[in-house]
């Protein structure tokens, strides 16, 4: 599997060498076709060049074959030639070509005829005598021979003086041409020669032509040595035959070289010995020369490995790396796009799953949470009722509590109440008996003065024990609820107050402006207003009385306050004012029962509200009290 | 004796006017002449012994009546407050009670008070409170 994922992974470069090699293959097997083409075209081309120059040269030989063959026939159509007819027929030749050195006429002389034709041709030349040369190239006279072979014109003459004269059979190799040309009757070349006018001597080969004395090829080979009158040669310059043509082979791109294939001592005719490309045979008389052309490395090269097969293979190269290039990019392209298919299907498939999956969750989740909402609604549910039952239980307790509180407080009151009530009750009764004894003490001492007096505050003391008896005949009653509730302008029920309880020119009233009109009230809502008013009047200590009544609302309650400015209670006191038969006065000072703002204090309460003051020496008093606002008749 | 004995000074604590003035008849009647001084409650009392007051004042020796339903300071808590002053903590207390129950509650400071006595029981005024005052001061070497 992994192997087969690393393939396909790596398609891409597979198919990218994959086209690389077999357009590589192909650009190769094109250029080398082309190549092929191109060179099999340079090569016949090269061919056509190479036989041309042979040509060329071949045609050169004939040409001059073809001086000496008509030189030769005019020798055997003519009994005796003179030098000027020589020269006149020679000059047609050497005006127009000029491969051929010089021409000659080389008679047979026999010895006996050597002096004669010494004398003969002294004539016409100047001291002829017949020569040879020597081995270091000197010229001197020959010595006596059979025959003589002696250079008798030659053309052209100036500057070649030296060589009239010269028997040519006196060199071994020249003489054996002489004769062979003599006994073939043939018109025969030499191997290249020395000739003595020259330094370079190797570049010369003489064509000679034998010359019979019938003009006619004798046909045995004693009558052709019989009848042989002498020969017509040619002297060529090697280098004068092949100039131009060498010319034109180094313009065609060629190295050439000649050959003598018969040569004895020195076959190398011209050029350097190298491994031939093309051989040309060259048909000389009696000799076979062969041309070798060798191509310059530059023509090789352009022939063999042309440029275009270059630019070819390279294009082709370049072709086959793109094409490699962009196989691999679009494999790659194409993979990758079907990966990427394959993987945004995958994704997708996956999205889906998931898509699927939250769907599936979240609706159980939902589910979940409706239960679990349910659940904390029932807990909720739970919760609320047991945490009412616990505040009930709360509630229950404290009442409770509250109740046993209160029955204690109730019990302690009560024997208060019992105590202050005998006390409270026993000492007007005390100073009664007091002041009655006293008064029948001063009847009896007939002290009368003091009488009157006596007999005032016994009187001042009963009152007060009525008052206190009704007092504590209210105070008994307050909690129970019994009186009616009317709604009442509550303003009108204060003034109404104020005006029987205080000396109105002394005191003045006032409400604040938020002060209700219409409230629901019982007879002892008047009773709070009646003690109030009647203890700030009472303990009034300023020439003028001044008291302002507020009212603010809360939720189920009124707070009523009634402010004075009186002598202000200690804080210290505030407490004890509130108790029963507790008064800050002496009762003799200031009338009271002690019990008014005990009283208030039980009347406030028993309607769930409270009552306090706010005060501080010398500032005044503030008593604060609660009223319920939703009060109905039971 | 009485040449030796120094004046014994009376502080009457009693809101009640003619308690007050029984108390003073009594004296009157027994030809006593010690210097009475009044408080209506306790806080007056304190004033006078701690000097506070600029219109009365006591000097030693010197006993104290003491009334304990009084308003402003009751008797009570004017005994823990004498008892509590380390310059009247030696002070002679009398309590004048009208009931059983101030007896009862008096009797918590029994052992710092000089004795106490029942309104009640004073019969024709305090004839009783006198005479027990009037003796207590002739036995009694009282703190100067």
């Amino acid at each position: 599997m992994q192997a087969v994922s690393w393939l396909s992974k790596n398609k891409p470069v597979y198919l990218g060498l994959l086209s690389f090699v077999l357009s590589s293959a192909i650009s190769l097997e094109f250029s080398t076709n082309l190549k092929n083409e191109i060179v099999s075209t340079n090569q016949n081309a090269v061919i056509a060049k190479t036989e041309k120059i042979a040509d060329f040269l071949q045609e050169a030989i004939k040409r001059s074959v073809i001086d000496i063959l008509t030189l030769q026939a005019f020798y055997n159509s003519h009994k005796d030639i003179s030098y000027p007819q020589f020269k006149q027929f020679t000059q047609l030749f050497l005006n127009d070509i000029n491969y051929i050195k010089t021409l000659e006429w080389i008679p047979k002389v026999e010895h006996k005829d050597r002096k004669d034709f010494e004398i003969q041709q002294t004539n016409t030349f100047n001291q002829f005598q017949i020569k040879k040369a020597t081995a270091n190239n000197r010229l001197e006279i020959s010595e006596a021979k059979t025959n003589y072979y002696p250079i008798n014109y030659i053309q052209p003459l100036a500057g070649n003086e030296d060589m009239l004269g010269l028997d040519l059979s006196a060199d071994r190799i020249q003489l054996e041409t002489l004769e062979f040309a003599r006994d073939t009757a043939e018109i025969t070349t030499t191997e290249q020669i020395n000739l003595l006018d020259e330094k370079d001597a190797l570049h010369n080969f003489l064509m000679i032509a034998p010359i019979y004395h019938t003009g006619m090829i004798p046909t045995s080979l004693a009558l052709r040595r019989a009848e042989l009158k002498g020969f017509v040669l040619g002297s060529f310059k090697i280098a004068n035959l092949i100039n131009r043509v060498n010319e034109q082979a180094l313009n065609d791109g060629f190295l050439m070289t000649l050959l003598d294939l018969d040569a004895l001592t020195q076959p190398l005719l011209f050029g350097q010995r190298h491994k031939a490309d093309y051989l040309f045979d060259l048909q000389l008389p009696q000799r076979t020369w062969q041309l070798e052309l060798t191509m310059s490395d530059e023509l090789r090269q352009k022939t063999l490995a042309p440029p275009l097969y270059h630019w070819a293979l390279f294009c082709g190269f370049i072709i086959s790396t793109l094409l490699a290039l962009s196989a691999y990019a679009l494999t790659r392209i194409t993979q990758d796009s079907r990966q990427l298919k394959t993987l945004n299907s995958k994704i997708k498939g996956h999205n889906q799953n998931l898509e699927a999956k939250v769907d599936e969750r979240t609706q159980s989740l939902a589910i979940k949470n409706e239960e679990l909402n349910k659940n904390v609604t029932q807990l909720t549910q739970s919760r609320e009722a047991l945490n009412k039952l616990m505040l009930e239980l709360k509630q229950q307790k404290e009442q409770a509590e509250s109740k046993s509180l209160e029955l204690a407080r109730s019990n302690k009151e009560l024997d208060e109440f019992a105590y202050v009530a005998s006390h409270d009750l026993k000492a007007p009764l005390r100073g009664i008996d007091q002041l009655a004894s006293w008064v029948i003490e001063d009847l009896e001492a007939n002290e009368l003065t003091e009488i009157p007096e006596h007999l005032t505050a016994i009187r001042q003391r009963i009152s007060r024990l009525e008052r206190l008896l009704v007092d504590l005949f209210k105070y008994s009653k307050v909690g129970r609820h019994e009186e009616k509730v009317s709604q009442v302008d509550v303003q009108k029920l204060i003034k109404d107050v104020f005006i029987l309880n205080a000396p109105s020119t002394q005191c003045s009233l006032s409400f604040s402006d938020n002060f209700p009109y219409k409230i629901n009230v019982t007879a002892q809502f008047e009773l709070i207003i009646r003690n109030l008013i009647g203890n700030a009047v009472k303990h009034a200590d300023k020439e003028e009385l001044h008291i302002e009544f507020d009212c603010s609302e809360q939720n189920n309650a009124y707070t009523f306050s009634i402010r004075d400015n009186g002598p202000g209670i200690d804080p210290k006191h505030f407490e004890q004012i509130f108790e029963m038969f507790k008064t800050l006065k002496p009762r003799d000072k200031v009338e009271g029962s002690g019990m008014g703002l005990a009283l208030i204090k039980k009347v406030v309460n028993s309607y769930g509200g409270k009552v306090f003051v706010e005060s501080s020496l010398g500032q005044g008093s503030t008593f604060y009290f609660n009223w319920p606002k939703n009060l109905h008749n039971k | 004796m009485m040449s030796e004995h120094q004046e014994l000074n009376i502080l009457l604590v009693e809101d009640d006017d003619i308690d007050a003035k029984a108390v003073i008849r009594g004296f009157k009647k027994l030809k006593l002449v010690n210097p009475i001084v009044r408080a209506s409650n306790g806080q007056e009392a304190l004033d006078i012994l701690l000097g506070n007051n600029s219109k009365v004042s006591i000097t030693k020796p010197y006993i104290i009546l003491l009334d304990i339903n009084m308003p402003v300071m009751g008797g009570i808590e004017f005994l823990t407050l004498v008892r509590e002053d380390p310059a009247l903590k030696g002070a002679i207390i009398f309590v004048l009670t009208t009931s059983d129950v101030d007896a009862d509650r008096v009797s918590a400071y029994q052992n710092n008070i000089a004795g106490y006595i029942l309104k009640s029981n004073v019969g024709d005024g305090f004839k009783e409170v006198v005479s027990l005052v009037e003796k207590f001061s002739r036995l009694v070497i009282l703190p100067k």
